[in-house]
């Protein structure tokens, strides 16, 4: 069996890259990682420093609604002056507010929809073991960049019509 | 630190050597001392390369002690580059072992008569100068090897490559690690050019048989450095994610913000971002039998560095950092670490600043001297340098002298020093400290403890303009104080989240020096050192148009996001209303 670290190893590119998922959207980011994720809230608020929604800087997670097609990055927290603007709800966040997220819209409709996920630093260990057994889609072209690894084995691949350009990739590292 | 080295280098029948006490400069250390001496001592308007500037080497108030991350030594002098006052900061063993030695700083001053290179070595038995002219030429990795054949490497060394012998404005003076190698730099505003016009190849520490400096009060020195180190450990940031990934994990974050300048500042996303990013780096490193976890002097508990090996397995350099790997990866169009790697072991050998080869490439590049991605011509350029090519010349003078020679309206520079990783069109707050701090574009100038902490300036609104300029004032003065204490600016994090721990930093520096300093002092510190700063660049020649970002940030708009500057003229120029 190959271990877990070496699992989130192999699996960093692609999570960097972003990942993913069949989730429902409507929900703020905080229900999608807490209530469809299962991760739990002091893991939110302690480890989850760090949040993009579309590539602006989120400050409130409940606040910021996850809808169809988005992508949303999540991050530990950052060094650097710079790195310490961009953590949500930080005492430089005004720095960086031209690239803060504002919500237009808390309300919207739910359903089922595709979003993109991306795993950065101290998160890929973490959160990629979780992803990783739930399941994850991603573009052939990045299933290709796992043939040949150690992790080849332990995947499971499924493909569906509703979504043709991608792969649901499962990864059999835990049992 | 009870005693100044002052070396007269053009004095009558060679260098000659004086020791002074420490005077109306005692108590001061680290960036306070040198901008202290170079504001009062050198003359504004003089020649940065001529005889009245004078090259100050200052360790800090705690540097040559048990606290942890101590090791920071300030450089400071009138900048080649900038034409204004100067602090470089670097790491590396130099400070630890200057301050041993019981020396508050080293001030080389004057100019040989000659073209003569000359060592100084510095023990507890005194101070010896020699001319040595078979180290001409010489990158600093030779000439550390052959320098070790002489001196050991139990010593610490301070030099200059062939970038600083041709007085080029990039040039950076090396700092030796604890494997006694050249990768420590005080990069910025061409410190390695004023050492070399002082005909300096090479300074020589040797704290042997010298003990650790001790403090005041012992017992409460030592329990408030277990409260810091306990405190830095406990720190996400400085207790974990630094120590995995070393500052390049930003290039991930920078990149998903649209603030990661790319193309010369052309675009704020970069394609190649998870090739380079310090995900993928360390675990290259690892992978390769090198080391992502590393310090850079003894004593650092955060080990923020690491060791780059080639595929090969064999050492090619220290993990490049952050800003190197943007300067010479996205910002050039790169997406390949090796070349970065090489870059940056090249920009180590010949004695260059990173930020200032990767941004000067960058406007080479938008010349239309190479196509960007072009990591060989890149690597060429960099050799150019070390070959002192007229091309070399060029590029080793800076991006500003790039953009003029070759035609480049987009240059990214304040006061002719090219700015660092991060675009201030995405992160406001740090373009206004691009454009007001002394140093000119320098990412480290607002970044330690603020006002939160400190206290500094009132309450502040930080979401208005003005907000950001009062955020930014009370960021450069409380980096202006750490600076001074020759901590690493990475503790600002756990300072910044933890009264506690920056109340330890306070409570080690008056167990040390028998003092009774609070957070006020601390500001006031600060405060000071800035003054005396923004004082010595007015008599430079200074003006508040000097303290601006180039028009196109505010003219032209940062895909993705399509942000400009928009910090107004009028707020900038509030910055140092105090």
């Amino acid at each position: 069996m190959i271990d877990k670290i070496r699992v989130t190893q192999i699996l960093s590119p692609v999570f960097q890259k972003g990942v993913f998922m069949k989730v429902v959207v409507g929900s703020s980011i905080r229900e999608l990682l807490q209530d469809q994720f299962g991760i739990t809230r002091d893991f939110v608020d302690s480890q989850i420093a760090t949040v993009f929604l579309n590539g602006k800087a989120v400050d409130n997670i409940d606040r910021a609604i996850v809808r169809n097609n988005c992508e949303i990055a999540l991050s530990g927290a950052m060094p650097g002056f710079v790195g310490a603007t961009m953590r949500r709800g930080g005492y430089y966040s005004s720095m960086r507010a031209a690239i803060s997220y504002v919500e237009e819209n808390p309300i919207s409709g739910s359903g089922e929809g595709l979003i993109r996920i991306k795993l950065y630093n101290t998160l890929i260990d973490s959160l990629g073991k979780l992803f990783a057994r739930q399941g994850f889609f991603i573009q052939e072209i990045d299933l290709s960049s796992l043939n040949g690894t150690r992790i080849e084995p332990f995947l499971t691949t499924t493909r569906y019509e509703q979504f043709p350009d991608l792969v649901l990739v499962k990864v059999d590292a835990d049992s | 630190m009870e005693k100044i080295l002052r070396v007269d280098m053009g004095a009558e029948g060679g260098p000659k050597t004086t020791l002074v006490p420490p005077g109306e400069y005692a108590g001061l250390g680290g960036r306070a001392l040198t901008s202290a001496i170079v504001s009062k001592e050198v003359p504004p308007l003089c020649h940065a390369l001529g005889e009245e500037n004078k090259l100050v080497i200052a360790p800090g108030l705690l540097s040559g002690t048990i606290a942890a991350n101590s090791g920071r030594l300030s450089v400071g002098c009138k900048s080649p580059l900038t034409g204004g006052i100067k602090e470089s900061n670097a790491g590396g063993m130099a400070s630890q072992t200057l301050a041993k030695l019981g020396y508050a700083a080293i001030v080389l001053e004057g100019k040989p008569k000659t073209d003569n290179l000359y060592t100084i070595f510095v023990n507890k038995g005194g101070v010896k100068i020699e001319s040595d002219n078979t180290l001409k030429g010489l990158g600093n990795y030779a000439l550390i090897e052959k320098l070790k054949a002489k001196y050991g490497d139990k010593v610490s060394y301070m030099s200059i490559g062939p970038a600083g012998e041709m007085k080029l404005a990039a040039a950076s003076i090396a700092c030796t690690d604890m494997e006694c190698r050249p990768t420590r730099h005080a990069g910025r505003g061409g410190t390695g050019a004023v050492m070399g016009s002082k005909g300096v190849k090479a300074i020589i520490l040797d704290d042997t048989g010298v003990s650790m400096r001790p403090p005041k009060d012992a017992e409460k020195f030592k329990e408030a450095n277990k409260r810091w180190v306990d405190g830095l450990k406990k720190h996400p940031v400085t207790g974990e994610g630094l120590a995995a990934y070393g500052t390049n994990v930003l290039t991930n974050i920078l990149n998903e913000a649209g603030g990661y300048p790319t193309h010369n500042f052309m675009w704020g996303r970069f394609e190649g971002h998870t090739k380079i990013s310090g995900e993928t780096e360390a675990a290259l490193e690892k992978e390769r039998g090198g080391n992502p976890t590393h310090g850079c002097h003894r004593g650092c508990v955060m080990r923020c560095s690491g060791i780059y090996n080639d595929k090969y397995g064999n050492y090619l350099t220290k993990q490049p950092e952050y800003e190197t790997v943007w300067a010479h990866g996205g910002n050039c169009g790169i997406d390949d670490l090796d070349t970065i790697a090489m870059l940056d072991r090249l920009d180590d050998d010949y004695g260059v600043d990173t930020i200032e080869m990767g941004a000067t490439i960058g406007v080479a590049m938008e010349a239309g001297l190479a196509k960007f991605g072009d990591g060989e011509a890149a690597i060429n350029f960099v050799k150019q340098v070390g070959k002192g090519t007229n091309l070399g010349r060029i590029l080793g003078s800076g991006a500003a002298v790039t953009g003029k020679v070759f035609g480049v309206e987009r240059v990214p520079v304040v006061k002719n020093q090219a700015m660092p990783a991060y675009d201030p069109r995405a992160v406001q707050g740090i373009g206004v400290t691009y454009a007001t701090s002394p140093m000119g574009a320098d990412h480290t100038a607002g970044y330690a403890v603020g006002s939160n902490i400190l206290g500094i300036g009132g309450k502040t609104d930080a979401l208005s303009p003005e907000g950001q300029v009062d955020l930014s004032r009370n960021l450069q003065i409380a980096t202006a104080a750490v600076d001074s204490t020759g901590m690493c600016l990475f503790i600002a994090f756990a300072v910044l989240d933890q009264p506690e721990t920056f109340q330890a930093l306070i409570d080690m520096i008056n167990a040390f020096y028998g003092l009774n300093l609070n957070g006020d002092d601390v500001a006031a510190l600060g405060k000071s050192v800035l003054k005396n700063e923004r004082e010595f660049n007015i008599k430079a020649g200074f003006t508040s148009a000097h303290d601006r970002l180039p028009g196109f940030f505010s003219r032209d708009a940062l895909p993705p996001h399509n942000i400009k500057f928009k910090v107004t003229d009028a707020e900038l120029d509030q910055v140092f209303n105090w």
